[in-house]
């Protein structure tokens, strides 16, 4: 089985070619691994302990456990939930807008900001 | 056609190119040279034309996005003073760069004065602005007059869309307050802002992401949305309000332009 890691290890992959073949679609990609990989690591983390989506539910299940962890004040929840937000803006706007523009520097901010989340904001936890 | 552009034409030109072209994706911002090729253009416009609140208000927002704020203000003065005798563009353009430095006092009169000095709005792009300007400064009354000018026209109800999300989070009484805390803990960073409203094509749920450009490193610009974000819960828990669903019921976040990537060095 793989990991959020391994998840985030191929953007870092994709974000490591050469410039000039780290074509717009790639950079697409690299957000949508990162976005992946830092939603999985949450899921699996201590922090998502009791969050349990029901099919019924009036909204989809990555909104439904964004919400979830709105319920709590913990600072590292926090700082998590806002890279997650950002995160899945951007991994919106890369599978469906393509017409909004994906620069470079955006795919390398996504990557940095999925890195932060999963090593230092909340690291993996036992349960993961 | 002439071979030497007519002043108006090309103020014209250039507004359109800073406001609306280069909003969405921020791409204006990556790009030093052109940047500073529209600042020398509208600085020569407004020797001709000084009193013209479009080229006041366009030179403002590029020196911003370059990180001069200094050298704006006295011109987004200038255009405040002489708003008078602006256009819809010039006002809602002269609000949003309001919002970008912080002072949502003169951007939320701005929004109520485009409302009351123009009664009927008939152009859709003025109404999406106008709506968006009246969500980030947290004017719920203009929200609900606005409401049904865009009604009357058979538009997209962006308005509605607005109240409706601050409703299911029982903010309204405290919208103003959140905006302006947020505002108040990102300055003087921002350069930029945009304003998205879209529904998300998954679960098809309407989403309000409100996004700041600042010149910093992404850490930098990371720790300003957590700080905004703290500050808010500190707001709502002292309020007696649960903190987080509250303090992020939309998305604000900060996108990160490189300085080496607009050829200025960071501040």
């Amino acid at each position: 089985m793989i990991t959020p890691f391994d998840i985030l290890s191929e953007a870092k992959t994709l974000l490591d070619l050469p410039p000039e073949t780290r074509t717009e679609a790639r950079r697409r990609t690299i957000i949508g691994r990162c976005y992946y990989a830092a939603y999985k690591h949450l899921h699996s983390h201590d922090v998502a302990k009791g969050y349990r989506h029901s099919p019924g539910q009036n909204t989809g299940s990555h909104r439904s456990f964004l919400n979830h962890l709105k319920e709590s004040d913990q600072p590292d929840v926090v700082k998590a939930i806002k890279v997650l937000e950002f995160l899945l803006s951007y991994r919106v706007q890369a599978d469906y807008f393509l017409d909004i523009e994906i620069i470079d520097s955006l795919a390398t901010d996504c990557w940095k900001r999925a890195n932060f989340l999963m090593t230092r904001t909340l690291p993996a936890t036992s349960s993961a | 056609m002439s071979a030497i552009a007519q002043p108006q034409s090309e103020t014209n030109d250039l507004f359109n190119s800073i406001f609306h072209e280069n909003a969405e994706s921020l791409r204006l911002l990556y790009d030093g040279p052109r940047l500073k090729q529209y600042e020398w253009r509208l600085r020569i416009l407004r020797k001709k034309q000084p009193n013209d609140v479009g080229v006041l208000v366009s030179l403002a927002a590029v020196l911003i996005m370059q990180g001069e704020r200094d050298q704006a203000m006295p011109l987004l003065d200038a255009a405040w003073s002489l708003r008078s005798s602006a256009t819809r563009p010039d006002y809602t353009a002269l609000a949003n760069v309001y919002i970008i430095v912080g002072n949502l006092d003169r951007a939320r009169q701005l929004g109520q004065e485009l409302i009351e000095r123009f009664n009927i709005i008939d152009n859709s792009f003025t109404l999406r602005t106008l709506a968006a300007l009246c969500f980030v400064v947290g004017d719920i009354p203009s929200l609900k007059k606005l409401s049904p000018l865009i009604a009357a026209i058979n538009e997209f109800n962006a308005a509605e869309v607005y109240l409706s999300a601050i409703n299911a989070y029982g903010l309204a009484p405290h919208i103003a307050e959140h905006q302006r805390l947020i505002h108040s803990a990102i300055q003087p960073a921002p350069c930029w802002y945009d304003l998205e409203l879209y529904i998300d094509p998954e679960d098809g749920e309407w989403t309000i992401c409100v996004k700041y450009a600042v010149r910093c490193d992404w850490e930098k610009a990371m720790n300003l949305e957590f700080k905004g974000t703290e500050v808010l819960m500190d707001y709502y828990k002292a309020q007696g309000i649960k903190p987080g669903p509250a303090a992020m019921f939309y998305n604000y976040m900060m996108v990160t332009i490189p300085p080496e990537e607009s050829g200025r060095l960071e501040s």
